[in-house]
């Protein structure tokens, strides 16, 4: 019986130590980690609408920023010394590989600014191709008016040229900004939703 | 409808799509190691399926009941592996006393299964999804029934590899290797299954 | 001498992926990338080291019934360290490894080198086991992540190496690349060994 005891006390001491040691670095990286995470959220919202240097959340209405291949998760008013020059938008949407992350800026002169891909599971080396400048910047000014389509041949003007091989994630990729540009125009660019619907924080 | 829609993506992505061993390295340990024989394969796979599902089951509910409410969300790594531990010998010990037979057929596997990273692989990742309880039973059965198909087929290949010419220095773990990359290929044209 | 020794078995002679074939997992998944095998490779070498000390220190106040539950403790505890140290300063390694850091827990080189080494010797022994195999794995880890970039990329550590107008086989940073890349490695050694013999 006393074995009994001695061996759940020994290993029980072990396991306080181990607590004790994961309760102390947790406290000090703590703080760092949630740094790294603000940083991050920032710095593709900077990315993707650099003109503007602070953001504030705003309310979505449901009703419009979702859609079967895509849905909007998070809406930023991007503002310039207190004026609003533009949104940013993070859209889900349905890549080849499961969920993709796509972080859309739209300014206030009614274009693309620009767009980032966040976190996804495309196939490397295809589906991450959306990833390099040459296809992204494609969206680069494209009127939040249009409806873009993906093709396969020299494009036009609302048209993006897909990444051969990757028909599906560039797809995926011009689901997600045309929700974020057809959002803002139904709610945003006149600056309705924007009043009743900015979030207290 | 829609949820039980969701229900079978999740079954079919983790059971094909994204299945374990073929296209996430886990649990290629015991897929390399137990897969000589067809026969120990299903043993093995059978053994897995049984303690991935509770594991899953139990990782769950000590997630959202204890770490979430206390805020210990960073004990997670340490509290998933004692619990599929305690949880291995208390299945080894309730098979060994109800049905000696299939203790005999399994227990050799058992033991093994605590340092498969599947098995821990499952229970992360049901968490890291947010699946509800059903989802992530659905999940952790799906995800041992693919690893129980790899290791199966791959069992399959390596009887007949065994009455082959090869090579003397691919035998062994290369060939196997080299033939798990082919099965690996043909999986990876269940991609965009699921769309 | 002893020492010195105890590394090279760590690094050549016992080299943990190409001699005892442990730690399958992360080897295959992670190595997409040099870097990424770089990282994966030293932090489970940091949880090898770190525990193989401590396990060596406690060896004798560990009842024997308890051992590798107490191992275990051990292992996840460096690991949850290791996993919140990488978190906070190396981000974009821990978004690359995602999964595959909690998982060093189950490496069986941990509980591997803990049951048959780090429970039999000195702390500074153990601690140099650590060290050796640590090496041994991350130049494995490594060499694979170089192969793997080189023709599937066309780059080494993210610098272009191959010439202009290569065109990358995807196919080497998709899992079967990983399969193959690693039983061709595989079977070569086992030809330059038999060779040496």
């Amino acid at each position: 019986m006393s074995d009994i005891i001695k061996t759940g006390l020994r290993l029980f001491i072990i396991t306080a130590i181990a607590a004790v040691c994961m309760g102390i670095t947790n406290l000090a990286t703590k703080g760092p980690i949630e740094e790294q995470r603000i940083a991050n959220a920032n710095l593709a919202k900077q990315t993707v609408l650099p003109q503007a240097d602070e953001f504030t959340e705003v309310g979505i209405m449901t009703e419009i920023a979702e859609k079967e291949s895509a849905k909007i998760v998070e809406i930023n008013a991007g503002k310039a010394s207190n004026d609003i020059v533009g949104y940013t938008f993070k859209v889900i949407t349905r890549g080849f590989g499961g969920d993709m992350e796509v972080i859309v800026g739209i300014n206030s002169d009614n274009q693309v600014e620009s767009i980032q891909i966040g976190v996804h599971s495309e196939t490397p080396g295809l589906g991450t191709k959306t990833q390099d400048d040459s296809f992204m910047d494609q969206y680069k000014g494209k009127s939040a008016d249009n409806i873009l389509s993906v093709t396969k041949n020299s494009p036009g003007d609302s048209e993006i040229q897909a990444v051969s091989g990757a028909t599906v994630t560039s797809d995926a990729v011009t689901n997600g900004v045309n929700l974020a540009s057809q959002y803002y125009s139904e709610v945003l660019q006149s600056g309705g939703g924007e009043n009743e619907a900015v979030k207290d924080n | 409808m829609e949820y039980a829609g969701k229900l079978f993506m999740i079954l079919l992505s983790t059971l094909l799509v994204n299945n374990f061993v073929l296209s996430r390295f886990l649990g290629i340990c015991p897929f390399l190691g137990v897969s000589k024989k067809v026969s120990t394969a299903l043993g093995m796979g059978a053994a897995v399926t049984f303690v991935m599902a509770l594991a899953s089951l139990f990782t769950y509910i000590i997630q959202y009941t204890i770490l979430d409410t206390l805020g210990l969300e960073y004990l997670q790594t340490i509290a998933f592996i004692l619990v599929i531990a305690a949880l291995v010998q208390f299945v080894e010990m309730v098979i060994q006393k109800m049905s000696p037979t299939l203790y005999q057929a399994l227990g050799v596997y058992l033991p093994l299964i605590t340092t498969n990273c599947a098995v821990l692989g499952v229970a992360i990742i049901n968490i890291q999804e947010k699946y509800d309880l059903l989802q992530t039973l659905i999940n952790g059965t799906g995800a041992a029934l693919g690893f129980t198909l790899a290791i199966v087929l791959m069992a399959g290949i390596r009887e007949r590899l065994e009455l082959s010419d090869i090579p003397e220095p691919l035998k062994g773990f290369p060939i196997t290797l080299i033939t798990a990359g082919l099965m690996s290929v043909a999986f990876l044209g269940f991609q965009g299954l699921i769309k | 001498m002893k020492l010195l020794k105890i590394i090279k078995n760590g690094i050549i002679t016992e080299n943990p992926t190409f001699r005892l074939v442990l730690g399958m997992c992360p080897t295959l998944a992670v190595t997409t990338t040099a870097a990424n095998g770089v990282g994966m490779g030293l932090a489970t070498a940091f949880v090898l080291i770190c525990s193989n000390l401590v396990i060596s220190l406690i060896k004798d106040f560990v009842p024997k019934q308890v051992r590798i539950p107490a191992f275990i403790v051990v292992a996840a505890t460096f690991v949850t360290m290791t996993g919140m140290i990488m978190e906070a300063y190396v981000p974009a390694l821990y978004d690359s490894l995602g999964i595959f850091i909690p998982l060093i827990v189950v490496n069986c080189i941990i509980l591997g080198r803990a049951e048959s080494f780090a429970s039999k010797n000195t702390p500074l022994a153990s601690m140099v086991d650590g060290i050796g195999m640590g090496l041994g794995f991350t130049l494995s880890l490594t060499l694979l992540g170089i192969i793997r970039e080189l023709l599937g990329v066309g780059t080494i550590f993210g610098i272009q190496a191959m010439p202009q107008g290569y065109n990358p086989a995807v196919i080497m940073i998709l899992p079967p690349g990983a399969f193959i890349t690693l039983g061709l490695l595989l079977g070569l050694l086992n030809k330059l060994a038999a060779k040496a013999e």
